[in-house]
């Protein structure tokens, strides 16, 4: 993996400097903000390569309108809120951007064959299971339990409570394990 | 008790940024389609730092012939206004020569000047 760029700099550093054209900045903002933008993506457009699609459109959106972010040290949700605009108008019009296709990325090719077989597994199960989550269930789980972020952080982001973001949580993880079963749930359970 | 719905799923499954080449080809891609906009970006701001580098130098001699223009007119309208002042006031409204200058004078005109200034006219 390439070292990451940028990651000593903050949030606000980062956006300045691309602002200037500095590519280096750029990406330390892509693969510092690409998760967060994934589950988002991926919580509203329901399928990994159709989230990786919408995460490419929202940062080459973002960076057209970078000029306009205020708050530059608040980058992460102006920037989700692209995400999310972008996710819901795939969804809705199932229409991509005309760039470079994400198809044409590799697929997952580790040395270990079976690993990347029991991961495609994994993740092609979580999937089919997340999609019997409502948008906001799903949402904050992604946002909670992929993300790792704070039910704060979360609540302002979607617009309600932090109560109501537990509460969501609790269900939506609930429903994923009686979906997946308890044998397979084991799996996904942290030590 | 800690029901078993307050612990974490393990979604790293469908974490993106797990599978390290992987994820390298797509930030490589996102920074491909961004390649003309940064270009643009870079062009924009040279063009801009340009104007910045010259701004000051620009601005300090623009300061300066406003300083010089400002200083050289105030001289000019002192100089009018003394010429004026050697002409006086009461020409300026139409009083007749003999009455200004008795005006500027300190003299009191005398009854025979009087005289012959009225007959005169």
């Amino acid at each position: 993996m390439e070292e990451a760029a940028g990651t000593d700099k903050s949030d606000a550093e980062l956006v300045l400097a691309a602002r200037r054209g500095d590519t280096a900045a750029l990406e330390g903002l892509v693969r510092r903000h690409y998760r967060a933008a994934f589950a988002t993506a991926l919580s509203l457009v329901g399928s990994s390569m159709d989230a990786e699609d919408v995460c490419q459109d929202a940062f080459l959106r973002a960076l057209e309108r970078l000029d306009t972010c205020r708050s530059p040290a608040k980058f992460r949700p102006w920037f989700l809120k692209i995400v999310r605009n972008r996710a819901h108008n795939y969804r809705d019009y199932q229409r991509v951007r005309t760039g470079q296709s994400l198809d044409d990325v590799s697929p997952a090719c580790s040395a270990d064959p079976v690993h990347d077989a029991v991961r495609a597994d994994l993740r092609s199960q979580l999937e089919r299971a997340l999609r019997l989550l409502t948008d906001v269930q799903r949402q904050v789980l992604l946002l909670h339990d992929l993300e790792g972020q704070k039910h704060q952080e979360i609540a302002d982001l979607l617009g309600m409570s932090t109560e109501s973001s537990r509460q969501h949580l609790f269900v939506a993880r609930k429903r994923m394990r009686q979906e997946l079963g308890q044998d397979t749930a084991s799996v996904y359970l942290h030590d | 008790m800690t029901d078993q719905h307050d612990q974490p799923l393990d979604l790293s499954a469908l974490d993106p940024t797990a599978e390290g080449a992987r994820f390298d080809g797509i930030v490589r891609s996102i920074l491909g389609d961004a390649a003309a906009q940064m270009e643009g970006r870079r062009a924009r701001n040279n063009v801009i730092g340009e104007i910045t580098r010259w701004y000051k130098p620009i601005l300090a001699a623009a300061a300066a012939a406003v300083a010089v223009l400002t200083f050289s007119l105030a001289q000019r309208s002192t100089s009018v206004i003394v010429e004026q002042s050697t002409s006086g006031v009461a020409e300026a409204i139409g009083i007749p020569d003999h009455f200004a200058t008795w005006i500027r004078g300190e003299s009191t005109p005398s009854a025979v000047e009087l005289y012959s200034l009225f007959a005169g006219q």
